[in-house]
């Protein structure tokens, strides 16, 4: 379980809130269809840690969504981006933190104090990830360019 | 001079530069005349954000809720344009912010940079408000919007 009490920096997440992530979650939008708002909304308030937030993404995409193709897509497209469907998918968020964005160290800690850490660090990215992804999905309907970065 | 204060009297000379005090007063009569006053709060809102936020993208975040929810900033483009304009030209504003002090020998970190563009978009929107305040006052804007 998340430990939600390991410090995260408060700046670092601005940073990487504000010089990173919007352009992704604005490119997501752009790239992916996106569900209905309700279920953005459901999302958004489930992001409060990285146990809640994967929770929620694995019962959303393991629901029977009878013909309606675009929301587990959506959610798949979330997992691999995110990374929490495990594994190591050097891409996802989830890897970045230790590997690009260097915010856990990847020596000196047991594997449940990396583990902790990472997951801290991921909830809050994350939730940074899904506010913006909530609001361009607001503005931008399908076919019109994404704005570029902040 | 030290280098926070090069840097705010940098930010300044642009923020009093012609074009961005007419696009804050075009945009402000724009939000004046779409809003009216009942929605004053909707300004003073954003003003307070700016204020208080330490991120960049709360206040893009806030503008694109308000264009989506609210017919009268989606009327005439006013939060599309506004939107536009914070994150396109006014990040060409803050580069030139960045390239000027390089000049005086200054170099910004990734945090500083980030600061920088977030009190530009601070004294445009500041300067945004007061022409919104002024153009309700002088038009009269509709209280019934």
């Amino acid at each position: 379980m998340t430990n939600p009490t390991l410090p995260v920096d408060p700046r670092r997440i601005n940073l990487l809130s504000d010089t990173v992530l919007y352009a992704e979650a604005v490119a997501f939008v752009a790239e992916h269809p996106m569900p209905k708002q309700s279920q953005l909304m459901g999302l958004q308030q489930f992001s409060r840690t990285w146990d809640e937030l994967k929770d929620y993404i694995n019962h959303q995409r393991g629901r029977d969504w009878g013909r309606d193709t675009t929301t587990p897509l959506f959610y798949d497209a979330l997992r691999d981006y995110l990374g929490t469907g495990g594994g190591k998918k050097p891409a996802s968020l989830f890897q970045r933190i230790t590997d690009a964005f260097g915010l856990v160290a990847a020596e000196g800690l047991t594997k449940q104090q990396q583990r902790d850490a990472t997951e801290a660090w991921a909830g809050a990215l994350a939730a940074a990830f899904i506010t913006h992804l909530v609001c361009a999905a607001l503005v931008v309907p399908k076919g019109r360019d994404a704005r570029g970065d902040a | 001079m030290n280098q926070r204060t090069k840097l705010l009297r940098e930010i300044a000379l642009i923020a009093d530069q012609e074009d961005v005090r007419e696009k804050a007063q075009d945009l402000g009569k724009l939000a004046a005349s779409t809003l009216g006053k009942k929605k004053r709060s909707q300004i003073t809102g954003l003003e307070t954000l700016a204020s208080s936020t330490q991120r960049v993208t709360d206040i893009f975040n806030y503008i694109k809720t308000r264009t989506a929810r609210q017919e009268e900033w989606q009327a005439s483009n006013l939060g599309d344009s506004l939107l536009t304009y914070l994150e396109g030209d006014m990040r060409g504003h803050r580069d030139a912010v960045f390239q000027r002090l390089q000049s005086q020998q200054i170099t910004l970190d990734a945090y500083e940079q980030q600061a920088a563009y977030l009190e530009l978009l601070r004294a445009f929107i500041d300067q945004f408000a007061a022409h919104y305040e002024y153009a309700c006052l002088t038009t009269g804007g509709d209280e019934e919007k």
